[in-house]
């Protein structure tokens, strides 16, 4: 398995998501500078979490344009597996891979803290070997998910709805922490996963979503 | 080329919630601002100015509903009204 993880700046959870590729899942994980083109030949692609240009303009608006864009573009066209988690699911909105957006939190308040998240459904390359229910940590103001009436609809109707909170957290449309688009292959996730990788942490809950990429790349 | 000077206003749109709006609505309510005067209603948004330069109003116009169409205002969740006044 190897990994991108992209770098913009004011990402601050790059070097949790290579530490958990690199040291928990034994992958080869490269951090890309958003400046740099993507390496070649990887798995997969991941947009990390944190503040990029300081959430300046819209969260996840400005990355959304940074040069990298235009490669992460090609390789989720190509169907390579993008993995967007928090302000990585902002951008992922922002660039139009995925549709909706995502607003401050109901009660403006910034959340940290862990939420249970029902597992819609387990035939995605982001969720094969998740069980049915995953706790994960949230760190995030703008976590509450928007989209327009007939978007919210066929998301539903496509089952597009891949991680849902158990109980509403943030105020998002449908209690959606986690979609996927059309191909399958792009999902946007506003829990970390990386930082539920390892005993030590507390919990293990993400190992399953990247065991889940795991397989599919495999496959 | 001619200058312009250019202003974008950004709204939530309707539909969309807009907590900010509603937390300075409360706020305001306690300032006790009663009888013929009530502030109801209230939308938190964003106004940019900028200066361009283009060959004439139109390509002003267009250039303009591009920058805030693509990058300026999130379609999705906000409306925009374009400014163009000559510089």
């Amino acid at each position: 398995m190897r990994v991108a993880v992209i770098v913009f700046p004011g990402s601050n959870c790059d070097r949790d998501c290579l530490h958990v590729c690199r040291a928990v899942l034994g992958w080869e994980a490269i951090a890309c500078w958003h400046r740099e083109a993507l390496p070649s030949a990887v798995d997969l692609v991941i947009l990390p979490g944190g503040f990029s240009y300081g959430d300046y303009l819209r969260t996840g608006a400005l990355a959304a344009l940074s040069p990298i864009m235009g490669d992460v573009r090609r390789f989720a066209a190509g169907g390579g597996h993008v993995l967007g988690i928090c302000n990585g699911f902002q951008i992922l909105c922002e660039a139009g891979l995925l549709p909706g957006a995502l607003r401050i939190n109901r009660d403006l308040l910034f959340h940290c803290e862990e939420v249970a998240l029902h597992v819609e459904r387990r035939d995605t390359a982001f969720s094969s070997a998740c069980p049915e229910r995953i706790v994960l940590p949230i760190a995030h103001r703008e976590g509450n998910y928007v989209a327009g009436g007939e978007t919210l609809r066929r998301l539903e109707e496509e089952r597009r709805v891949v991680f849902r909170y158990e109980q509403d957290v943030n105020g998002a449309a449908n209690r959606i922490a986690g979609i996927i688009n059309e191909g399958g292959n792009v999902l946007g996730l506003m829990p970390h996963p990386e930082r539920a990788s390892e005993p030590l942490l507390g919990s293990t809950g993400g190992l399953s979503v990247f065991a889940s990429l795991a397989a599919a790349v495999a496959a | 080329m001619p200058r312009f000077d250019a202003e974008v206003v950004v709204m939530p749109k309707p539909e969309v919630a807009d907590p900010q709006g509603q937390a300075i609505e409360g706020a305001l309510a306690r300032l006790g601002l009663t009888g013929e005067v009530q502030a109801r209603h209230i939308h938190v948004g964003k106004v940019f100015r900028l200066d361009l330069e283009a060959s004439d109003r139109a390509a002003a116009e267009q250039a303009l509903h591009t920058l805030a169409d693509r990058v300026l205002a999130n379609p999705n969740i906000e409306t925009f009204q374009l400014k163009v006044s000559s510089h």
